[in-house]
């Protein structure tokens, strides 16, 4: 038995990530772990690699017992982490990435002849023509995959466990990194890997496990498991909270809009990472994107935004042909964009929260666009945060103080408050609840339903199914980039969006039972 | 404009033959358009020496050669020390004022308290490589911010020597004589020291362990902190080996001028190396530079002044020239960053079509 684990527990403050979780992973096994976001999958794999020490429970690592790892030790004891964001060396080459601080040396002089030879063997039993030469920046994120395997390969370990490794890479090369596995199995090194690819559980895995809410609620040789029952474990939640949720969007919404003018619409839309895609967005519509990590969501909305190179296609926004050549342009054409990842992409930390929020609006507010105005911005910055409400609602404080709720709150005012000043038609929304508490998350869904009412529409985008049930008139799924169908009104379920994003994600689309229900779109929504 | 320079690329390697993800032929393309882009600077050297060689007889001659390399291999020495720090993502505002300081204790030592001068150039080496262990446990180990922390040291350290010393001082003896203008096998004293530095430095970045890890250190801090690097205690040693050689360079000027001044002594020297470094392929980010480029910026500079002196140019001419070299060679860097982003844009939209399989002929190629 290489790696075991055992009734392991850990809690964050008074929140169960993990609930005595039981796994194992035996010699020369592939085994499958999959789960929703926030079912604890990484909490899991800290935990093995020492990030994290667990309350309760223990980990084997081939018959040694531990009740808590430091990286170091789990380094020793042989457990081979492949992270999802890989942390390389762009700047080195291959061979130097692959030896870094454990280089090959003769008296003390470094011998990179003798690495490359040695590299190049390593990359040549995982069947990959890589020269170890060439700098490690110029390489595809499949191929510094492969190149971290290798490394973790050279120090012989006693298992491996790879985070989400198809999640950034091209179908031919998620085949390629399918026989490396296989040929790793066949060495007898245990394997554990994370993904939401149902293909690759079922083309690869000898045993399957699904966590949800922190505990293994599926678990068992892929033989004597099927594909719905996979999706039902990911995806069941209490069937009563789901009901109500559904209830209350028909309520307040109807069935959404119907037969209106296009505000935008989106034609053979092609770039890096997604495409062709067509997409239409209506007044008082939000229209939701789902999709699973890697499946080009926000690509699409950032190319939209201009943010991102539009190789080929056409947006056009109330029969007028837009540019897409830079954000500049998308907003002048009636766009705004709250992107993902806040800290990085939309807030400026060491501002104010009035700043923040009228950083997109003082030229409208100014007089005569030239003199500002601070009587009419003060309006402003209350207005919106009165009705989101911001807490605490002070102009001066600086962004970086106020909670992951409450900063998302502020972006979002950002651009509800220039939308109404400059006219915005359409406001593209990229995971606006990321880190976002429950509470938090109602106000800001009852702002942006309160932007589409005004005439306007959304695009919103998820990774959370449960989500789209609450907020969407119109879901999108996307799957590789593309469209793989889309649901409106009453169809709009956490199951339903589960089954088409997961199985999008796997070739065989249409094939597998359950899709076959679904006619297929043919990429126009 | 995307499409110009795609052509720029013969047909067949634009794209990988498999469908999709198969990044070497592109990639190869992207090495061998860097590659060109790395020696440019070759180039520029070669096609100055035959400009010069055609308006002067006197250029391209052993003696010219020779002053070229001995009127600047002080400084050259400082832009090994230079180099290496700017690869492991730090700076160092103060080298020329540790210069000054060092020629001055060197100085002083001889001239005012009579010591031999092979206790003096100890002394003097010993007070540079002081300053940069303070640089270096300021910025390497406690993390502070190393332009401003190293401006700050280039004020203090020169405020320093006009305080300890404000008038010139003159004779500084036979030793210091001999070492400006002496030579070993008939190359000058100066450009053996220039020679062993860049081997010295060479050695170290590209033969030792530890010269990948600075690199390492550079490219990706976070990530070498991972992989068990000594993130703080190397750039210590690199801050210690800077102001080292600062205080080297400082002695060697002072011994060719046979004496300093100190209000002037080294002044401007931190932007001259920086200009040197940068223009030899360093990036100012931090993890990317070879030391042969640094060689080559070196000469390339060298060169450039010597000849404009030769030919009578204004003294002027050669500031413009080296500004629009550095200049040049930035737009050069950021071209090589744009067409490397560009294609891999291209190669993943491609993925993209072929993943979809859309007749070919849908897509522009």
């Amino acid at each position: 038995m290489s790696l075991a684990v055992r009734s392991l527990t850990k809690r964050y403050g008074g929140v169960t990530v993990l609930d005595h979780v039981d796994l194992s992973v035996e010699n020369g096994e592939i085994h499958a772990l999959l789960g929703a976001n926030g079912a604890g999958k990484s909490t899991l794999i800290k935990c093995i690699s020492g990030a994290v020490a667990p309350d309760e429970g223990e980990i084997d690592i081939s018959g040694q017992s531990f009740r808590a790892l430091s990286p170091k030790q789990a380094r020793a004891a042989g457990v081979a982490v492949i992270y999802q964001e890989l942390s390389v060396f762009d700047t080195l080459n291959v061979a130097d990435n692959m030896f870094m601080n454990e280089e090959l040396t003769r008296f003390g002089w470094r011998q990179p002849h003798k690495q490359k030879l040695e590299c190049r063997e390593w990359l040549d039993n995982l069947g990959v023509d890589i020269d170890p030469g060439t700098s490690l920046g110029s390489l595809s994120v499949a191929k510094m995959q492969v190149v971290e395997i290798a490394k973790a390969l050279r120090r012989s370990p006693q298992v491996l466990i790879l985070d989400e490794p198809t999640s950034s890479l091209s179908e031919a090369e998620v085949k390629t990194l399918g026989l490396q596995m296989q040929a790793l199995r066949a060495q007898g090194l245990p394997i554990l890997f994370i993904t939401h690819r149902m293909s690759e559980v079922f083309d690869w895995a000898d045993r399957v496990s699904v966590l949800r809410a922190g505990q293994v609620v599926l678990s068992g040789p892929v033989a004597d498991i099927s594909r719905s029952q996979v999706i039902s474990a990911i995806t069941a939640v209490e069937a009563t909270a789901a009901a109500k949720a559904e209830d209350d969007r028909r309520a307040s919404h109807g069935s959404g809009a119907t037969g209106s003018e296009a505000l935008m619409s989106v034609r053979g839309l092609l770039g890096p990472g997604y495409g062709p895609i067509d997409l239409d967005v209506n007044a008082h519509e939000i229209v939701g994107v789902f999709g699973l990590v890697g499946s080009g969501r926000t690509e699409l909305v950032e190319s939209l935004f201009g943010a991102e190179s539009v190789q080929q296609g056409t947006v056009e926004m109330a029969g007028h042909r837009v540019s897409t050549r830079s954000p500049r342009d998308a907003v002048a054409a009636g766009l705004a964009l709250v992107p993902s990842d806040r800290r990085k992409k939309s807030l400026f930390l060491n501002l104010s929260a009035f700043d923040n929020v009228l950083s997109a609006s003082f030229v409208a507010v100014a007089r005569h666009g030239l003199w500002r105005n601070k009587a009419a911005e003060g309006r402003l910055f209350d207005e919106g945060a009165a009705e989101i409400n911001l807490q605490p609602p002070r102009r001066k404080l600086d962004a970086l103080r106020f909670s992951g709720g409450n900063q998302q709150k502020i972006v979002l005012s950002r651009w509800l408050k220039h939308g109404e000043l400059e006219d915005t038609r359409v406001l593209l929304l990229d995971e606006p609840t990321q880190g976002v508490d429950v509470g938090a998350r109602g106000e800001l869904y009852d702002a942006v339903r309160k932007f589409a009412d005004g005439g306007r529409g959304v695009v919103f985008v998820s990774s959370e199914a449960d989500e789209m049930v609450q907020v969407a008139d119109r879901v999108v799924v996307l799957a590789r980039g593309r469209v793989v169908g889309c649901v409106q009104g009453a169809d709009i379920t956490e199951r339903k969006l589960m089954e088409l994003a997961h199985f999008g994600e796997s070739e065989d689309i249409g094939s597998a039972g359950l899709v076959a229900t679904h006619e297929r779109e043919d990429s126009r929504v | 404009m995307f499409k110009g320079i795609a052509n720029l690329l013969p047909s067949g390697r634009r794209r990988g033959s498999s469908a999709g993800g198969d990044s070497g032929a592109a990639s190869n393309a992207v090495a061998r358009v860097q590659m060109i882009l790395a020696n440019v600077l070759v180039g520029g050297v070669i096609a100055l020496v035959i400009f010069f060689s055609m308006k002067s007889s006197q250029f391209l001659t052993w003696q010219n050669v020779k002053i070229i390399f001995v009127n600047n291999s002080a400084m050259g020495i400082l832009c090994v020390a230079i180099a290496m720090l700017v690869i492991a993502g730090y700076l160092d505002m103060s080298v020329g004022s540790t210069a000054a300081l060092g020629a001055l204790i060197c100085s002083l030592a001889v001239v005012n308290w009579h010591m031999s001068a092979w206790f003096a150039i100890p002394l003097a080496l010993l007070v540079g490589a002081g300053v940069g262990a303070i640089n270096g446990t300021l910025c390497a180990m406690l993390g502070l911010n190393p332009f401003v922390v190293t401006l700050g040291m280039q004020g203090v350290v020169r405020g320093a020597v006009m305080l300890i010393h404000q008038n010139e001082i003159f004779g500084l003896g036979g030793v210091f004589e001999g070492i400006a203008t002496d030579s070993i096998l008939g190359l000058p004293i100066l450009i053996w020291l220039f020679i062993v530095a860049f081997v010295i430095g060479g050695v170290l970045l590209t033969r030792m362990p530890a010269g990948r890890h600075i690199y390492a250190i550079g490219a990706n801090r976070q990530a070498a902190f991972l992989s068990g690097l000594r993130v703080r205690w190397l750039p210590f040693w690199i801050f210690v080996a800077t102001g080292l050689l600062a205080a080297t360079t400082g002695i060697l000027q002072a011994a060719r001028l046979n004496g300093i001044t100190p209000g002037q002594h080294g002044l401007g020297l931190e932007l001259q190396v920086l200009t040197v470094a940068l223009l030899g392929g360093v990036s100012f980010a931090g993890g990317r530079g070879r030391l042969f480029g640094v060689f080559v910026a070196f000469v390339f500079l060298a060169v450039l002044q010597d000849g404009l002196v030769i030919i009578n140019a204004s003294p002027y001419v050669q500031e413009v020239a080296s500004g629009t070299a550095l200049v040049v060679a930035a737009g050069i860097d950021v071209l090589g960053v744009t067409l490397t982003a560009r294609m891999q844009s291209r190669q993943r939209t491609q993925a993209q079509v072929d993943a979809a399989a859309v007749p070919a002929g849908a897509v522009a190629p």
